[in-house]
Formats: structure tokens, sequence, C-alpha cells
């Protein structure tokens, strides 16, 4: 560029002349083959380019345009092919370096060129579509240089060599790397893709797949992912750096294919090493890693997920099938929420909470839990004991948070009508013996039932509470209304049940003592006063009463009993001694109560106010048992009652499964005649699809209870089979 | 105070005219030869007249004073420059489109094909050959290039 320098006034006189004739043109184009000359020799500075230009103009001006452009193109191809012996013959390391300053130098010169030739270049060239200058220079570069049989192949060699070097941990110098690169992308997108590109590719396929066999021969699955990442992220910088952004997609995707994708399956099963492991160990960087790059590769992420899904529900399986951990219902519980707290970390923390492996993870433990059947009763356990002592001065937040991760496993059950008959005993148990933890928990939780299931599935439940509370009033009542007359006697208080609502037994009343019995049937004669159309049955099972008892040097205590614990008790005010027999024809009491009871009353370590002999474990009708005398207890408030809740024993619990089998019936029957008063006309296969799709959320529908429902249905008149197929139905209104 | 660079430019008659850099740099012919380092004692340029090559600069000038808004003013003024501009007789014209091709300035190029070209439109054929024949050197010489210009302004 010109610098500041004091410019001279000068005048000259020139004079313009316009002559055509054809030596003329000779002449013009001597001026203008030695200024290109001068040019490539670095002598331009002697060069005035205003009358280069004139000339240049002019002879275009008189036709003379072909003449200039053909010599244009010999000019520059002699001395293009005077470059390529000078690169050729340069050693070794200097080949690149030749290279890229003759390009360097090329590119000025073909500047300066395409400058003075502007005129031919914006008139000539387009009326008769020629290559421009610009264009033609690089075309001639490409064909006399980068093509020359000599430069090509030792071009593209000398460029792979030193990106394996690179990949071998040497230093390289980049930015003539880079330079070459930009070089090849100037001469044109497909001299890159052929020059170099495609043998990069292909070479790189090579080098990457002996890595790829060397490394899993001698790492475990961690650390071959980490070589892979490293590899993988080695190529994207270089090619950031000094090679075409269209090459990363086409790179990584080698790196993929030979690194991840081929050797996919053996690194998730590799023994001490592989996904499993990776799970169990809770090893979040190398999952994470895992995630990442299978990602990149087709089916990579399916292959987690199912070797996930598998080794998650076989794992469930053992947990759930497991004898030991049967024995506690409340362990097993918390066992599957930890289960499922470390898996949903898992998937949160390494593999982005990405939504297919949530699902995935979810339809595993759906699988394994339904595997018990006794899962549902358990679950109901667990919540039990939760809300009667495990929830005893946790905040609001810590409440709802157990119980948000309870109902996540309720939502996994598939047999959801078991929970629910359970859930009700053990929630009357609660409620009766006073022993709910707090009642917004126990609200809190209907709730979210009710939110899950709809308004059916907790309205008895809702009636339960309501019941209480009602009591509560009723019980007030009574005793204002009564005061007096009830002075000395026993405290009473009764809850009255609905019988829909609670599940109740229709056991009948064992025998309660004179003074029980005759409050009783005040409280009853009140009640029934108030409330016309109503009758009361005692439930004598469910019952609780707190007696003082003295012993032994004149020790008091106050026991908290069950109803039947008690009419056992007060049967000793007269006598010191009863046998089995005889308790068992006073009180009335059925035969498994009476034996638990008993048991509870004379063999339980520091509840033992009863004394049996022999002394054993259990009762057996020739027992003999005494009012225990030297009876003591740190507490002066003893608890004896066996109201808590507990895991049923078989027989129970073959009785709970008959009347959940039982209530099914007919639910199946109204989804039947709903939908076939919907349908009219229905074949069986359809029915039976639909049916089950109506009640899923319940439980699961067993296609041979359905048929028998049918043809119930059909005996009873609702359906009648059609005359020409069999397997088809239809509704009779 | 700041210095603005000047160029010199010499033309056919010899005479010198002294403009600022950034007015001279508007003919793109003459860009190039200064980035090319050719600007260190003066430009000569020898096939234009001392008449047309004011004109020029003249016309260089406005151009570059005029700053580059979409005022309607400030367009409305250039518009008005532009049109007197070129109310020249044909002579001048032509000679102006020789040398504003040599030195390739854009902008005065379109204008000045535009005024041709509406002049040729009003013309019958008898006029239009009259026309050519006075000015046949610069037709023969312009023919393809013009042709393109037209074929391109669509007229």
């Amino acid at each position: 560029m010109s610098s500041q320098k004091k410019k001279n006034f000068q005048i000259e006189a020139f004079k313009h002349r316009v002559v055509v004739d054809p030596k003329y043109a000779d002449r013009t184009w001597k001026i203008l083959e030695h200024a290109i000359h001068e040019i490539y020799n670095h002598n331009a500075s002697g060069l005035s380019f205003e009358e280069l230009y004139r000339n240049a103009y002019n002879m275009v001006l008189h036709k003379f345009g072909e003449k200039l452009y053909s010599g244009l193109v010999s000019t520059m191809t002699l001395h293009l092919k005077q470059i390529a012996a000078s690169v050729e013959a340069s050693q070794g390391s200097l080949f690149l370096e030749e290279l890229n300053r003759n390009w360097a130098e090329h590119t000025k010169a073909l500047q300066m060129i395409r400058d003075i030739l502007m005129y031919m270049d914006r008139t000539f060239i387009p009326s008769t579509r020629k290559t421009p200058v610009h264009e033609l220079g690089l075309n001639l570069w490409r064909d006399n240089i980068i093509r020359a049989s000599n430069i090509q192949t030792r071009l593209k060699e000398t460029l792979l060599e030193t990106v394996q070097k690179e990949r071998n941990g040497e230093v390289i110098n980049r930015s003539l790397m880079r330079n070459i690169v930009k070089m090849l992308m100037d001469l044109g997108p497909s001299v890159y893709q052929q020059d170099f590109e495609k043998p990069f590719l292909d070479v790189s396929g090579n080098f990457y797949r002996s890595e790829s066999q060397q490394f899993i021969e001698c790492c475990d699955c961690g650390n071959y992912l980490k070589k892979a990442e490293k590899r993988l992220n080695e190529e994207i910088e270089r090619v950031s750096n000094y090679l075409d952004a269209q090459s990363e997609v086409k790179i990584t995707n080698v790196v993929e294919k030979e690194m991840i994708e081929s050797q996919m399956t053996r690194l998730v099963h590799m023994e001490n090493s592989g996904l499993v492991n990776m799970i169990v160990d809770d090893k979040y960087d190398d999952l994470g890693r895992i995630y990442n790059l299978f990602r990149r590769v087709p089916n990579g992420l399916m292959l987690i997920r199912d070797v996930m899904n598998s080794h998650i529900r076989e794992r469930g399986k053992q947990l759930v099938t497991d004898p030991e951990r049967v024995k506690d219902p409340v362990e097993f519980v918390q066992c599957l929420l930890d289960e499922k707290a470390k898996h949903d970390k898992i998937v949160n923390l390494a593999f982005n909470s990405d939504k297919t492996f949530q699902n995935a993870l979810n339809s595993s433990f759906e699988y394994f839990i339904n595997l018990n059947v006794r899962s549902p009763e358990f679950i109901s356990l667990f919540v039990d004991d939760k809300l009667r002592r495990g929830l005893k001065g946790a905040s609001e937040e810590d409440v709802e948070i157990i119980l948000d991760k309870v109902m996540v496993l309720f939502r996994y059950l598939q047999e959801k009508d078991v929970f629910e008959k359970y859930y009700k005993q053990h929630l009357a148990k609660r409620l009766l013996s006073g022993r709910s933890v707090s009642e917004d928990a126990e609200r809190s939780l209907i709730l979210k039932l009710k939110t899950e299931c709809g308004y059916q599935f907790t309205s008895k439940l809702e009636g339960m509470f309501t019941d209480m509370k009602t009591s509560h009033d009723t019980m007030q009542g009574f005793y204002e209304a009564m005061g007096r007359a009830l002075a000395n006697g026993p405290i009473l208080s009764v809850q009255v049940l609905t019988t829909g609502s609670w599940p109740t037994q229709s056991i009948p009343a064992c025998n309660l003592p004179h003074e029980i019995l005759t409050v009783c049937e005040r409280f009853k004669t009140y009640y029934l006063g108030t409330h016309n159309g109503r009758r009361l049955t005692w439930q004598t099972n469910m019952g609780s009463a707190d007696i003082k008892a003295t012993f032994s040097g004149g020790k008091k205590h106050e026991l908290n009993v069950s109803t039947y614990q008690m009419c056992v008790l007060m049967l000793f005010n007269n006598v010191d001694q009863l046998s089995y027999k005889e308790i068992e024809q006073a009180v009335e009491i059925p035969t498994v109560e009476l034996k638990r009871c008993l048991q509870s009353l004379a063999c339980a370590k520091g509840k033992n106010v009863l004394r049996k002999e022999p002394m054993s474990k259990d009762v057996s009708e020739n027992d003999s048992f005494f009012f225990n005398e030297s009876f003591s207890s740190k507490l002066y408030k003893v608890k004896i009652g066996t109201v808590a809740a507990q895991k049923e024993s078989e027989p129970e619990k073959q009785e709970t499964r008959q009347r959940v089998e039982e209530d099914r019936k007919p639910q199946i029957e109204a989804a039947i005649v709903r939908i076939m008063k919907a349908r009219r006309v229905l074949d069986h296969n359809n029915i039976v699809a639909e049916v089950t799709k109506q009640l899923q959320s319940r439980f699961l529908a067993n296609p041979i209870v359905i048929k028998k429902r049918i043809e119930s249905l059909i005996e009873r008149e609702f359906l009648e089979r059609d005359r020409e197929d069999r397997k088809l139905y239809r509704y009779l209104a | 105070m700041s210095f603005s660079k000047t160029i010199m430019l010499r033309n056919y008659d010899g005479e010198t005219f002294v403009v600022d850099e950034v007015v001279a740099v508007e003919p793109q012919t003459i860009e190039h030869m200064i980035e090319d380092g050719c600007a260190n004692t003066s430009i000569p340029l020898p096939n234009i007249t001392s008449k047309i090559l004011s004109k020029v600069i003249e016309h260089c000038k406005k151009h570059v004073e005029t700053p580059n808004s979409n005022e309607k003013d400030a367009k409305a003024d250039l518009k008005s420059f532009d049109f007197d501009f070129v109310k020249a007789d044909q002579g001048t014209l032509f000679d102006l489109i020789l040398a504003v091709n040599y030195l390739n300035i854009k902008g005065l190029l379109d204008l000045i094909y535009q005024t041709i070209a509406d002049m040729i439109k009003g013309k019958t054929p008898e006029e239009e050959e009259e026309m050519r024949r006075v000015n046949a050197w610069v037709f023969s010489c312009f023919v393809g290039v013009t042709c393109l210009y037209f074929k391109s302004k669509k007229i």
C-alpha cells in the first residue's frame, strides 16, 4: 500500500492514440507477457499498473481478447510447470513447506494479474463464457501442481503420515497443515474430498479398527470407553483446528463405528466390568460415559436398555422370591423402595433422565413386583407401619415424600383390589386402636389413592373416617344424657361402624363381663332411641380395654388389652385358676382367637399376667391358667393387646384371597354388561379383551373367570349366544 | 486535525487533479491501482480529457459526501443531482461512457446506460440509425456490453 509520502506535482504530456493494426496486438501482448513474468519473479514493483491495465483494455477493445486470454493461459502454465519441478525436487519435510510457500505466492500473483486484466474479466469473459481469471488461476494450479503425477501421491501420503504422527502423540506443524488443507478447499470441495478426505477416512478406519482390537484385549470396559472417548475428542479437535468442518461428522462416524459399534456387545457383557457391574456398583461416571458414547451409534442405547432391563428383572425376581426377605414385610417394601431409588438415581445422573430408560425401569419393576402375590399385602403393611409409628415426629414434607414413593410402588401393582382389601383391614385396626400417628398423613394418602384410582376406590375408606368422627360426637351426647347414672361404672367408648365401609366379619359376640354388658345395653338403648330403623351388633373381636390390676405387694398396673383378653382376665376376679376348657365355656370365643389370646397373656415375656401349666410356647386344650401374682413391669401402663396388624397366616391369607376373588365376580359381570349394552353384538375374544382393559386399573382379569361369568349371565338371560356362530354373543335388553 | 489522503490524477491533456483518496477509490480501477501499489507518484489516465475527468470527479465527490442514509431528503437530493448530471449533449454522454467504462464506476455506469436506454426508447428507427452513425465507434465497441446491460435491465 502506498505510504504517507508527500506527492510531487508533475505535469506530463501524453499522446493518446487508437491504432488497430495486428502488430499492435503482438506488441501489446509482449508487454503484458513480460509483466506476468516479472510478477512471478517478484519484480512487480517496477511495473506501472495503469499502463498494463490500459494495454489490456485496448487489446480487448480492439477485439484481441482471444489472443490475450490464450496468452495468459500459456504463460501461467509455463510458470506453474516450473513451480511443479521445484516442489517435486524438495526433500522430505520441506515438501509441504515448499508447496505452501509457492501457493501463497501464486495467489498473490494471481490477484495482481486479475486486477490488471480486470477489463477482460468484466467484459470479454462473460460474453464468451470463458473461465474468469481467478478461477482459471486455481484450475491451472490444480491441474499442473496438485494433480501432477509426482506430486499428487506424495502430497496425499505426506498429509496422512502427518496425521498419523499426531495420533501417535508427536507434535506436528498444525498451521502448515491448516494452510495446505485450506488450499485444497480453495481449489474446490471435490479436490479436498478426493485428494485428502477420502483416503484420510479409509486410513483412519483401518487405524481405529486395529486399535480397538488392541484395546479390547487388554482393557476393562471402563478404561476402554475412556480411551474411545479420548480418541473421539481428539478427532473432533483435529477437524476444528486444521481440517474442513465437513469432515467432522465423517471422521466421528468412523471412530464410532470402529471403536464403539463393533465392540458394543462385547463391552456391555464384559465380565467384572461390564454394564451390570457398573449399575450394581453405582459407577455414575462410567455409566454416563457409556450412555454418551452408545447414543452415537445405531441401537447402542437399545442394547444398554435391554441389558439393564433383564438385570433389574432378574435382581427384582430374586428379591421378591427370597424366603428370608419375605419374612419381614416392612423390610421387603423398604428394599423395593431402595432399589427404585438407586436405579432412578442412575437414570437421572448418568442417563440424562432419558424417558425411554425411565419407561424401561417402570416396566421392569411392574414385572417383578407382581411376581410375588403378597406384594399388595406387604405394601399395605409397610404403610401401616409408617402410619402407626414410623412417621412419628416427621415433618409434613418428609411424610409427603414417603407417601409419594409408596404411591409409585402402588402404581406397579396389577392387583390393586387386593391392596384395597388389606389397606381397609389395616386402616380399621389403626383407627379403632387410636394408633395412627397423624390423621393428616392418613387423609393425605387417601387423597393420593383417590387421585390415582378414582372416587370409588376411596369412598368407603373416607366413610371409615366419618364413622369415627360421628361416633365421637355420639359418645359425647351419650354421656351428657346419661351422666349421673354411669358415674360409677366402667367408662365406655363406642365406635359405631357402618357395615359396608368396614372390614367386619360376622363372628358372634363373645360373653362380656356383667359390668360391661350393662353399660353396653344402656348405650344401645340410647342410640336406637335417636336413630330409627338401625341394628347394632357388638364386634367383640375388634375392641380393646384398659383395666387396672393389682398384683402381689400392692403393685398396681394399668393393662391395655383386647376385648377378648379382658373377658378372660375378668374371669380371674373370682378364681385364681382356670382350665382351658372352663375358660372357653365361659367366654365363648372362637378357638383360634382364644388360643392366640391366651398365648399373649401367658406366654409372652414381660407381659405374662397369667401363668400357664405346663410351661410351653403354645396353648393346648389341656392347659391350666393361673393369675400371675408376681407379675412385674417397669412401666405402670402395660400394653398386651394383639391389635397391631401383622402378616397374615396361611389360612388367613387363603381366606382373604377367596374373598377378593368373590368380589371380582360382580365387577367382571358389571363390565361385561356395560360393554354388551354399548356394542349389542360382540365375539368372545373381543369381550375378553375389552373387559380386561376396563378392569386393568384394579386387577388383571382371568380369561377363564370371564368365560364363566359370561355363561352365568347367559343363564340369567342377560346375554344369548348366536344361533349360527357359537363365539358370538348378543345383548338381551 | 487529520490528514485526509489525497491522490493525484493526470489526464490526457496533462492536467493534474488532486482528489481525496476516499473519492478517488470510487472508480474500481483506481482502487486496484492503489492496492497494487502503483499510486506513489500520481496516476496517469491518458485516455480521458479534462472535461470528462472533472465531470467524473464531481459525480464521485457528490456521492461520497452524501451520507448513505435512507432519509428522503438525501435520496431526493441525490436524484436531482443525477438528473441534472446527465442533461448533456450526446457527444459528452458517449465520451462519459468510455471513461466510466474504463474506470469501472458502477453507479455512474448504470446511470448513463439508463439514460441512453431512455434516449433510444423514445426514438423512431430512422432517428436510431442516425444516432448509430454519429457514434459508430462507440456503438461498435460497446454493442456486446450494452446488449448485456439492456438484457439485464429489461427495457
